[in-house]
This record gives structure tokens, sequence and C-alpha cells, in this order.
């Protein structure tokens, strides 16, 4: 029953951050497959790129390179990133991200030295919505994304790779101070995240609600980092996956009911929130 | 003191002592496993002995209903009690201090409190009362005369954006109870408290776990009983004998020392049922049926549901702690209560429950105007429902018994 619990979670999370950023430094890679997360490719030394790169100048790659010659790279680049979308949607997200796995370290950070968390309610949820479709516009349509993009100032350095400076330090600092008060502050706003959510509906990935289990007792939407609240007022639909959820599996994580929630695969359910499995995460 | 109200107090005393004893002796006289003795002394002791050995030294805070948590007063260096009145005589005597159409409970505590039936409602410091329905509100004011009292407003609709309305009123909670018991709340401690009653949580849920099987190995009277000395006594002990009563029961289990094959499993559900008022399970159980599945206030709802903590800072537990006492409440104060109908067909389906007995305390409205949410429901289960309404007296049990007796009768030609 603990296969998915965060542990795991975690574990994933720290193996695929040392793999997409440190990666290149031990492993030369032969086939260059880029992979739907925010991993920056102006660090070329990676083993798996994040496709982010690719989506949003896809105008270079595609247009104004000749595609005959090149046609094997681009099928892996594109074609793989399309393939994890269609097959782990935004598992990639929760997982995945390095960026992601850095802002949960940065929340951590601040619960260790115990600083006050900033809470948003729906109507902020609103406006980010609106941020977060407008940063997808620049992002697919290619306005160079990367000059405003906060993670080129996060993961490179890490790497010590040096990026030359643009506007982008500012979006990068007031990204990472909100990181550190509000869990996952940049997936709210994460382009990248609503691309993968524009296909939401045709991944296989599912979070189902038992409706006659559920107590409405609240807790799947006060841990849920993205604030989802149709996860706690759903009382008719099984389907309660939004397009803004990162699959963190954290409501199922404290999910005191039996079934209540459930991380399904098409019709199988792979991991059930128990009461059991509320007290492992919780005593 | 007035020679005759003395003597009135005396004869209040010998018959409050007299019910809560019968109770007591037909619980005893249906199980009188080692492993239950913790519970029986402990209600003892409280009902029948009027002594507090069996609560911790620390001041006593009392609260009404589900809606105060104990890890607030536990956390302020209280020991919580319960004061929500279950006697019969407990309710003649607050009859006069309160009005005819007054619920029994209502009755039954300003009763208690008029004629000092009770050592806790003496020693008690603070009640806090919250203001779930009109009888406990003017409750509230009723007893203010005899004790300190604080009320902790229930809003009418679960609703809200981050909750941090209703976290509020928890928030001033803790100030009131602080000042009462002269201890400050930390971080630590009410970490300790939220993880005691976490424990016990889980304890009373393997309980539960012990109901669900056909047969069970536990009946519901006296998992009624477990979970009702859990108001009257030291959380740490009660921890340890509730633990030690489960590992009992899981080598019975193991031994299959099931209980008799009973063809009805009954769902209990209505009004609060608060000790010694056990008159409906304790007459349901004589007449064969068990009662698995217990859907009432003083009962099992009073610690179904767990409390989570996004983490570790005084912020998050209580709005944690705030958001366990209402929104999982399936009290009928809250205006639209749809969640306890949804409760009831979980619990129905899980427990494989055959019949449902609703209980209606003369008087309590909030719980009579649901009858028609359960009676509808029934209907589409196929279910049957019985509405029984009584109070504390005990005259009336033969006229039950018939009205029972039937209802079983047909359950077992289903």
């Amino acid at each position: 029953m603990n296969r998915f619990s965060s542990k795991i979670r975690w574990m994933i999370m720290i193996g695929s951050f040392i793999l997409l950023v440190f990666g290149g430094r031990f492993i030369t890679p032969s086939v260059k497959m880029a992979l739907p997360v925010f991993n920056c490719p102006y660090n070329l030394d990676t083993v798996v790129e994040g496709s982010c790169l690719y989506i949003t100048e896809w105008s270079d790659y595609l247009i104004g390179s000749n595609i005959l010659s090149d046609l094997g790279r681009l099928f892996l680049i594109y074609g793989s990133t399309f393939i994890a979308i269609l097959a782990l949607g935004k598992l990639w997200c929760g997982f995945v991200c390095p960026f992601g796995f850095i802002q949960e370290v940065l929340y951590k950070i601040r619960a260790f030295f115990g600083l006050k968390v900033i809470t948003f309610n729906q109507k902020h949820k609103s406006y980010f919505k609106v941020v977060k479709y407008g940063l997808l516009a620049i992002f697919i349509i290619g306005l160079g994304f990367c000059e405003i993009c906060p993670v080129r100032f996060v993961i490179p350095p890490l790497n010590g790779v040096a990026t030359n400076l643009s506007i982008g330090i500012v979006a990068s600092v007031i990204v990472v101070t909100m990181a550190l008060f509000s869990e996952r502050f940049f997936c709210r706003i994460c382009p990248m995240g609503a691309f993968i959510g524009l296909f939401h509906k045709i991944t296989p990935w599912r979070i189902k609600k038992d409706c006659t289990s559920c107590t409405a007792c609240g807790i799947c939407y006060e841990v849920c980092p993205m604030d989802i609240k149709e996860i706690y007022t759903e009382r008719e639909n099984e389907d309660v996956t939004d397009s803004d959820c990162i699959f963190c599996n954290k409501c199922i994580d404290n999910c005191p009911e039996k079934e209540a929630l459930s991380l399904a695969v098409g019709p199988v359910k792979v991991y059930k929130a128990s009461r059991k499995n509320y007290y492992n995460n919780n005593l | 003191m007035d020679i005759r109200f003395q003597k009135r107090k005396d004869r209040f005393d010998r018959n409050f002592k007299r019910v809560s004893n019968k109770t007591l002796n037909q619980l005893k006289d249906t199980n009188l496993d080692y492993h239950m003795t913790y519970f029986y002394d402990c209600l003892e002791s409280m009902f029948v002995l009027q002594s507090l050995e069996y609560l911790s030294n620390k001041p006593i805070v009392g609260t009404f209903c589900a809606m105060v948590p104990d890890e607030l007063i536990l956390a302020c260096g209280g020991q919580p009690v319960k004061l929500c009145g279950g006697n019969y005589i407990a309710q003649i005597a607050g009859d006069e201090k309160s009005p005819r159409d007054s619920c029994p409970v209502v009755k039954s505590t300003v009763g208690c409190f008029d004629m000092k039936l009770m050592p806790i409602y003496e020693q008690c410091k603070l009640a806090i009362v919250p203001t779930s329905c009109d009888g406990k509100k003017k409750m509230a004011e009723l007893i203010s005369k005899y004790v300190p009292t604080s009320l902790l407003h229930i809003p009418a609709i679960k609703d809200g954006d981050n909750f941090d309305e209703m976290t509020g009123m928890y928030f001033g909670l803790i100030d009131e109870i602080e000042k009462k018991t002269g201890t400050k709340l930390t971080r630590s401690s009410l970490k300790k408290a939220i993880n005691l009653t976490t424990r016990i949580n889980k304890e009373v849920y393997m309980l539960n776990e012990f109901k669900k099987m056909t047969p069970p190995v536990i009946s519901g009277t006296h998992a009624m009983a477990v979970v009702n000395a859990y108001q009257y006594s030291d959380r740490e002990i009660y921890f340890k004998e509730i633990k030690a009563l489960n590992k009992h029961l899981k080598s019975k289990v193991k031994n299959e020392e099931y209980l008799r094959k009973a063809s009805c499993r009954i769902l209990m559900t209505g009004s609060p049922m608060v000790f010694p008022n056990l008159k409906m399970p304790i007459i349901l159980e004589d007449l064969g049926a068990i009662v698995v599945a217990d859907e009432t206030c003083a009962g099992d709802r009073m610690l179904a549901d767990p409390i989570n903590c996004r983490e570790n800072t005084i912020e998050a537990m209580v709005k944690g702690i705030a958001m366990k006492s209402i929104l999982p409440c399936s009290c009928p104060t809250f205006a639209y209560n749809e969640d306890r109908i949804f409760r009831l067909k979980q619990m129905i389906s899980e427990y494989q429950v055959d019949g449902i007995v609703y209980n209606v305390l003369r008087g309590c409205l909030p719980y009579d105007f649901e009858v028609r949410n359960v009676e509808k429901l029934s209907e589409t289960l196929g279910i049957p429902v019985i509405r029984v309404e009584t109070d504390y007296n005990t005259e009336d049990m033969e006229q039950i018994k018939i009205r029972l007796e039937a209802f079983v009768e047909m359950l077992r030609m289903k």
C-alpha cells in the first residue's frame, strides 16, 4: 500500500534531480531525448534535456533548420516529449521535475526555521490562472520565454554553468522567495505545467474519488499545494482530476477514509487512500 | 444549608447512583471480560462512587458536543471532561430550571449543576459550550450561574475559502482555557496532545474494525461504554487500556471466539446517547440483535475523524484541529447536512447493516428534522428504519421493547 507514498516520491525526485541536473558529469549520452520538465538546456551537459527550450523555440528547430537532415534528432526530441506527456501526464511535475524538487526543498527549509506560510484563496487562484495562461501563450508562440524564465538562474548555476544576465533574474528572485513561503509556488503559474495540463483529459492517470466514503473533512484541500478545492467539494463525479493537479499524491497520502481518494491508471487503482496509510503518514 | 434542600439532594444523589449503577450492572451482566474492567471502573468511579480518581490532577475543563477539541485542553494542561448529562434523575432535577420542551440532555446537565450531583460539575473550572443547537445556546446562560462558561461559535454552514474564520474561533478558545488552567500552550505540548489523541483515535478505529466482522467480536453496547469512558478518564491511561483491549480482541479473533451469530445488525443513529442512558442499545441486544454501527455524537462520531496538520507550527495545528472539529462533523445543527447521509450510506455498506434505529430524544429538533432524509435513504437502499422517540425515563421501556421486538422480528423474516 505504501508503493506511492511520500517516501518513494521523494526518492524518485532526488534520483531524477541528480540524474537530470548533474547526470551529464557521469554519463555522456549518445542519443538526446527531451522530457516535459523544467530543466534548463542552457546547461548542455545533461543526459535528458527538459523540452522547454524545444517547445518555446520551436520555430528555430522546425522552420529554421533543415528538417530532413535533422529528422531523426527532432523526432527523438519532440516525439519523446509528446509520448512522455501522453503516457504520464502531470506525473512529471510531481515526481520528476527538478525545479519542483528545488521548490519543495525550499519549502522544507522554511518549515525548519518555522517561518510563516503565505496562503492563497480561490480568488488569488483565479489571478494565477490568468498569469499562467498568459505565460503559456508567450511560451508556445515563442516570444522568448527564456528571457524571463526563473529556472535559468537556478538550475544552470547549480551545475556550475554561468548564464548571461537578463530580466529573468528578477523573476527568479521573486519565484524563489515565494517558493520559500508557499509550497511549489512556481507550479501555480508554470507554463510547462499548463502545457501538459492541456492534454490532461487524454492521459490515463486520474485521481478518483469515492463520494460516499468521503466525509468532507477537507484534509485533501488543506494539503493540496495547488489549492484545488474541487477535490473537497465534489459530491457526484468520480473523476476529480484537475488540469492544475501535479500528482504529488499528498491528498491520497493524508486521506483517512477508505478508498475515498485513489490514483488510477485507466480503470486500475494503483494507490488507494486508507486509514492505515493515513496513520503511517501522520503518526 | 437548608435541611429540606439537603434531604432533597440526598434523595437525588441516591437515585442518581441507583440509575447509573443499573446500567453498569446491565453491561457487566453481558460482558465480564477482564479487559473491560478498566472502562467499567472508570464509569463506576465517576457516576456511582463520585470520586475523581480516574482523572488526572490537572484542572478540569468541561466540554459539550463533539465540536470542542480535547487536544487544546490537553495542550493547555487541563483535563477535558464531557459535561453532557445522561441521567434520568438529573433530568428530573433540571426540569424546573429549564423549559418543558427542552431536551433531556439540557435538562440533565442543568440538573447536575443545580443539585451538584457529580463532583466534576463542582470542580469544573470552565465549561466550553458550542452554539450547536438552541438548547445548548440557552443552556450556556443557565449554567453560567454555576460555572464560568465560554461559548464556541459554530457556523450554520460548513463553508469558507481557507477556513481561517473558523480557526480564529479556536484561537480565541485557547486564550480562555489558558487563563483558567494557568499553563501556556506551546508547540510541543500541542504536538504531544495531538499525537496522543491520534493514537487513541487509531485504537478506536481498530475497535470498530472488530464490530465490522461477521459475526462481531464485541457488541455495540460495550463498545459504546468503552467510548463513553474516554470522556471521564486520564487520556494516557485510557490509551494503554484500550490498546490492551484491542490486543485481547485480536486474540479472540484468532481463537474464533465470536459473539453469538446475530441475524440482525443494527445501525444506531440519532440524538446523543450519553452514559448511563444506554437504554436503546441494551434493549436491542437483549432482543438478540447486535448494534454494530453507532453514529451518535457521544459515541463513535466523537473519535471518528483524525486530525491532519500540514506542519508543526501552532497555526497549522490549530487549523487542523478546527477543521477536524467542524468539517467532517455530521451533526444536524448544520443547515445543509448532506454529509450525514453520505456517512450513513458508507456505514451501512461497511458494517453490513440490516436495519437502522433512529433515536430521537424528546425535544431534540435538529435530529427530528433529519428523520425524513434518513427515511428517504432507507427507501433507496431497501433497509428498514424505525424512529423511536423517548427521553431518559425508564417507564416507557416496555413500550419501546415491544416496538423494537417487532422491528427485529421483521428484520429476521426478511
